[in-house]
């Protein structure tokens, strides 16, 4: 579906992101993840073909990233970027109905895609509100809302659930879950280790805009990896309700 | 929201026949409709109130209707690309930049040729200061900041104007109250031919572009990871609101703050979308410096007050308030 082949961006002398080279299937969820500066929001720009790779080349369903006309991409690929604060007059509804612009259509389907965007993301109940009243989460889960009014075979989303209380992250994630029940894909920044595990099949881990590690989570993931990574002591147990690992921290002293 | 539109409309047609009525011989608005249904053959007028109404205050009318929606579309276009409500061609030094190009173009035109060099060195001027915002807003790190050099820069231009207008002394020279004030004493048929494409052109071009503005409000990102052409939207508006406003400065000098009452007040009508906003600004625009000029006209009797005073008067205490109101300085 999406394929990066050694893709790299520099920025002056320094690779933010050097030679990653990445596979994403359909019906897939892969979390990006990583100390902060690794890399990581770089590298989803890319995929996203909101940043060009210094070098290497990112194919969208075969072609070339670039080359594809940016409403093109738009109908095949979702990019939620890093959370900035708005200001805007709009309702909620009217943001998550933006969400629809790729299509250009002004069907009734799409009334109701924006109707279960918002239910999916539980924002139903602020449709009616004007974005700059919303909170940090709030705005964040309408935002989430319009990426999902997108309806793209991928979606490619830079931390979804920074600012969420646990309960709705919680609902952020299995409802990105589930769209990779169908033949959605999703590729996800998630800075909670615990959380990206509880969602994803492959776990992405940066380190200094390498990749460290790709594989499913009870592959990837190991005291000795995750340590070095983050500078920390970490120690991963199995999981004591359900299959695959915990992450927990060590205390320093 | 429709219903609101129309009303606006209804409001716009009432002082437009007002301003028609208003001035040293006064015509009632009844008169004024008489008048202007004569010029076409299908009313008869007294020959004075038919005369009084095509020399002299219809194309003066025409001119204010079409300064004051060029400005508030250029307003639209500039708070939809800076996402900043003070983003407007007199604070971003646009107007003031125009106001340089049509001297420069006045002094190379011989008198009694129609102004065309000035309106086309103006608008250039313009669209050309409106480009370099661009390239400001990211040297300032955006917010208020490039406002602030917006009204640094337009001062620096209004001092040259100034100074050219003094040293030229030349006949052929707009005045100095006209050129930093505004007025709409002195246009005449002429003026409007003119200027008139340029003002189509530049408000078509910010209508076009209406939907991209409304996806720019999410950020450029989200904009352009929707499809949105941002870099291509932005070149275009920015474009077209600097050739707005230079056919506004052409007629009427340099008058400031429409563009940035109309769009304040037309989001608080009409909503922000695009489709709705964008004519309920050039309403509101248009109606705000008729009912500016009215007061011009009328308020120190026989003598004229320029215009851009009694807008100012209005704007500039908005622009007090917005100022207070906003945290990011």
């Amino acid at each position: 579906m999406l394929s990066a082949d050694r893709i790299t961006y520099r920025i002056g002398e320094t690779s933010v992101v050097a030679e990653t080279s990445l596979e994403v299937y359909a019906g897939e969820f892969i979390a990006v993840v990583g100390p902060n500066g690794a890399g990581k929001t770089t590298l989803l720009a890319m995929l996203a073909g909101e940043l060009s790779p210094t070098s290497g080349t990112v194919f969208l369903e075969g072609e070339p990233l670039g080359e594809l006309p940016l409403a093109e991409r738009a109908r095949r690929r979702a990019y939620l970027p890093p959370s900035q604060l708005n200001e805007m007059a709009f309702t909620v509804r009217d943001v998550v109905t933006m969400g629809r612009h790729p299509w250009r259509s002004h069907s009734l389907a799409d009334d109701e895609l924006v109707e279960a965007a918002m239910r999916a993301a539980g924002v139903e109940v602020l449709a009616d509100r004007v974005f700059s009243s919303l909170s940090t989460g709030e705005a964040q889960l309408a935002q989430i809302a319009l990426i999902l009014a997108q309806d793209t075979a991928l979606f490619l989303l830079d931390e979804p659930t920074a600012g969420l209380d646990i309960a709705h992250q919680e609902r952020v994630l299995e409802t990105l879950r589930l769209m990779t029940r169908g033949s959605q894909a999703v590729v996800a920044v998630i800075h909670d280790l615990n959380a990206a595990v509880s969602v994803a099949n492959r776990i992405l881990v940066m380190s200094q805009g390498s990749t460290v590690a790709v594989g499913s989570p009870s592959e990837v993931l190991n005291d000795a990896l995750l340590s070095e990574v983050y500078a920390h002591s970490i120690a991963v147990v199995d999981h004591p309700f359900r299959e695959g690992p915990l992450i927990l921290l060590r205390s320093k002293t | 929201m429709n219903r609101r539109l129309f009303l606006l409309a209804g409001i716009l047609a009432g002082v437009t026949l007002l301003s028609l009525g208003v001035g040293s011989a006064t015509l009632s608005p009844t008169e004024a409709w008489d008048g202007l249904l004569s010029g076409l053959g299908l009313a008869s007028a007294p020959r004075v109130d038919e005369a009084v109404i095509w020399e002299l205050r219809l194309p003066r009318t025409l001119a204010v209707l079409m300064v004051g929606e060029c400005l508030a579309a250029a307003g639209v276009g500039l708070r939809g690309v800076y996402r900043n409500p003070m983003a407007e061609p007199y604070l971003l030094g646009i107007s003031s930049a125009a106001g340089l190009g049509v001297v420069i173009g006045s002094l190379f035109t011989p008198a009694g040729v129609p102004p065309v060099a000035g309106a086309i060195l103006g608008a250039a001027a313009a669209a050309t200061m409106a480009l370099a915002t661009r390239r400001l807003s990211v040297a300032a790190g955006g917010g208020n900041r490039l406002i602030l050099l917006g009204v640094a820069l337009g001062l620096t231009y209004l001092a040259w104007t100034v100074l050219i207008v003094y040293v030229g002394d030349s006949p052929r020279l707009p005045t100095f109250t006209y050129f930093v004030f505004g007025s709409f004493g002195a246009v005449t048929w002429r003026h409007l031919l003119v200027t008139f494409p340029l003002a189509v052109f530049g408000t078509a071009v910010i209508a076009a572009r209406a939907r991209s503005l409304e996806l720019m409000a999410l950020g450029d990102s989200q904009a352009r990871s929707l499809g949105v052409d941002v870099r291509r939207a932005t070149t275009w508006v920015l474009v077209a609101a600097g050739i707005a406003t230079g056919a506004s400065v052409a007629i009427a000098g340099v008058i400031g703050f429409v563009g940035l009452v109309a769009p304040y007040l037309a989001v608080r009508v009409s909503g922000p979308h695009h489709e709705r906003l964008l004519p309920a600004a050039m309403a509101i625009g248009a109606i705000f410096l008729l009912l500016s000029d009215i007061v011009a006209r009328s308020v120190a009797g026989p003598v004229e007050v320029p215009v851009g005073i009694v807008a100012a008067a209005v704007g500039g205490l908005l622009l007090t308030g917005l100022l207070l109101r906003s945290r990011t300085a």
